[in-house]
């Protein structure tokens, strides 16, 4: 059970004027319960390609095996469509924009209900998530519209969580929160994965890529050009340049000061923490 | 005269919650201002009440010198330009050219004269060749890029960036900021006040004012302001880089103090 691209392309908006190869032969493996990061600049297709996971997209060629599910190309109809729904969730960019319900709890609800559960499970669900993703009891009644920005994010991604996928695809998750406010949000994803769920993140923030991500895949053009663990990929100096891709500030720091002598292990540096204690080891051992 | 005087300004949205707590400040003309706070810290609503989307409960604001009131809005909106978060939200035409032209026809500019403006201020912003281009087909920095055109065609005198890059992709994020130095280089005069939580933005501005829980709680030069790092830490805010690796090697029996910038760090620490 995973995810898997074989050779598949997808054709936007094909016989007009705008039609465009969003996605050229991707072929991917993404395991069960990794964390995986997807990188590259905008328009370099990794909203498109997430977006076949559940199916919002089929591909124009080739197919997309999810679990037992398989979007295929030139395929009417996807098996179970709705099952797969729910199997693989899937959370937009800036998701507090879809928030419509009278009140957080109805909102988060909503999801399990249009999915079948009762109105007693669903609501158990959603509370469940709610207090999952940290949103107080004392928020339910409100309406969603009340909550602060941060706030709304986190019933919007509940609202997926309440449906328990096996799988979670995030759109930059953490756009636009303040730095608090995103890392709260990493720690709540990193959770989810250590419960078992795979997690699937695009991101432009390569300091959480390196923090919380097993594996990095690049794009460029619609296609992957590299996919890699992120420590290994930010000493990749000739790929960094390609596809101008601006590492953490702990690696480019770290890498001065190799530069000048000091003896680091660029694999060992994680985040802020690990960097210091990294440091501190280099100049004791000296 | 000043820019902004605020003097005692208190708003909330709902009764039990103030978001602005009696607030003072004054802003001179022709300098660059960033206004850095958390979510929820009040920093938009005083980027809304500045151009009168929000009215205040209490106290007053004065954008050189007129009143903050209904009677002088259209003087205030002549004054000040705003740039928004979201770039979808603020785009109006069908096209980059029909986006840049909306508040010129909303002045009544000759057609001859739009013009020539259109053609300026979309060289100035580099989209001088998507000029018939629409909106879907431009990414999130280059409709920023086109929203920065169309308030700067108006020629206010006072531009406030309310968290323009917060939803852009690095890239886009470099654009605007490069953009926006050059501005204020061509035409030193223009008042320049950035709301973010991007630190990086924070030391392109020479002054740097903290809102916490709809106060000021440090008021300087970047440097200085930065110099509160255990208090900016405690309210979740950023700091630097520089401040935070010396801070951290600082607790580990290494001192930086008087390292300044980060190559000086490097040879510090290689010696």
């Amino acid at each position: 059970m995973s995810v898997k691209f074989e050779n598949v392309s997808f054709l936007y908006l094909p016989k007009t004027p705008f039609e465009h190869l969003a996605l050229d032969g991707i072929d991917l493996e993404i395991l069960d319960g990794t964390f995986t990061a997807i990188i590259g600049h905008t328009g370099s297709g990794k909203s498109t390609l997430v977006q076949h996971i559940n199916a919002l997209l089929r591909p124009s060629k080739g197919k997309v095996l999810v679990g037992d599910y398989v979007i295929a190309a030139n395929e009417k109809k996807v098996n179970k469509l709705q099952e797969l729904r729910k199997y693989a969730g899937l959370v937009f960019q800036f998701p507090e924009y879809q928030l419509f319900e009278e009140t957080v709890l109805k909102d988060v609800a909503f999801g399990p209900k249009n999915f079948k559960d009762s109105e007693q499970v669903a609501l158990e669900k959603a509370k469940k998530a709610l207090s999952l993703v940290g949103i107080e009891e004392a928020l339910f009644d409100k309406s969603p519209f009340e909550l602060s920005g941060g706030q709304k994010r986190r019933v919007a991604i509940a609202g997926i969580i309440a449906l328990e996928p096996q799988i979670l695809v995030l759109d930059e998750p953490t756009a636009g929160l303040d730095p608090q406010g995103a890392k709260e949000m990493m720690s709540l994803f990193k959770t989810i994965n250590e419960r078992g769920t795979t997690v699937i993140m695009i991101t432009h923030d390569m300091d959480n890529v390196l923090k919380y991500c097993d594996r990095a895949v690049v794009m460029k053009d619609g296609k992957i050009v590299k996919i890699e663990q992120p420590s290994e990929l930010f000493k990749d100096e000739e790929l960094l340049k390609e596809i101008s891709l601006e590492e953490p500030h702990i690696i480019s720091f770290a890498k001065k000061l190799i530069a000048s002598g000091m003896n680091l292990e660029l694999n060992d540096i994680k985040d802020f923490d690990s960097f210091i204690a990294q440091i501190g080891k280099a100049r004791s051992v000296k | 005269m000043k820019a902004i005087e605020i003097e005692n300004l208190s708003f909330s949205y709902t009764k039990d919650q103030e978001v602005l707590k009696q607030l003072n400040l004054e802003i001179e003309l022709g300098s660059h201002v960033c206004i850095i706070g958390h979510n929820g810290s009040g920093k938009s609503t005083l980027a809304k009440l500045i151009i009168g989307l929000l009215e205040a409960k209490s106290g007053s604001i004065k954008v050189m010198e007129n009143e903050v009131n209904e009677k002088n809005i259209h003087t205030i909106r002549e004054k000040v330009g705003i740039v928004f978060q979201n770039p979808d939200n603020q785009f109006i035409g069908s096209t980059v050219r029909d986006d840049i032209a909306f508040g010129l026809e909303n002045r009544r500019i000759p057609q001859e004269k739009m013009d020539d403006v259109i053609d300026e201020f979309s060289k100035k912003v580099g989209m001088f060749d998507f000029l018939d281009q629409e909106p879907s087909n431009l990414s999130g920095g280059q409709k920023q890029r086109v929203a920065l055109a169309g308030v700067l065609a108006m020629n206010p005198d006072i531009l406030i960036l309310d968290e323009a890059t917060a939803m852009l992709d690095p890239k886009g994020r470099k654009e605007i900021l490069t953009l926006v130095s050059k501005m204020k280089n061509d035409n030193p005069n223009l008042t320049i006040i950035s709301i973010t939580h991007d630190i990086e933005e924070a030391y392109l501005a020479s002054r740097v004012v903290v809102l916490s829980d709809g106060k000021i709680m440090f008021d300087g030069i970047p440097n200085e302001v930065f110099s509160h790092y255990e208090e900016l830490l405690n309210i979740d805010l950023d700091i630097p880089f520089l401040v935070r690796l010396k801070r951290e090697l600082k607790n580990k029996g290494i001192d930086l103090d008087d390292a300044f910038n980060e190559e000086e760090a490097v040879r510090r620490l290689c010696q």
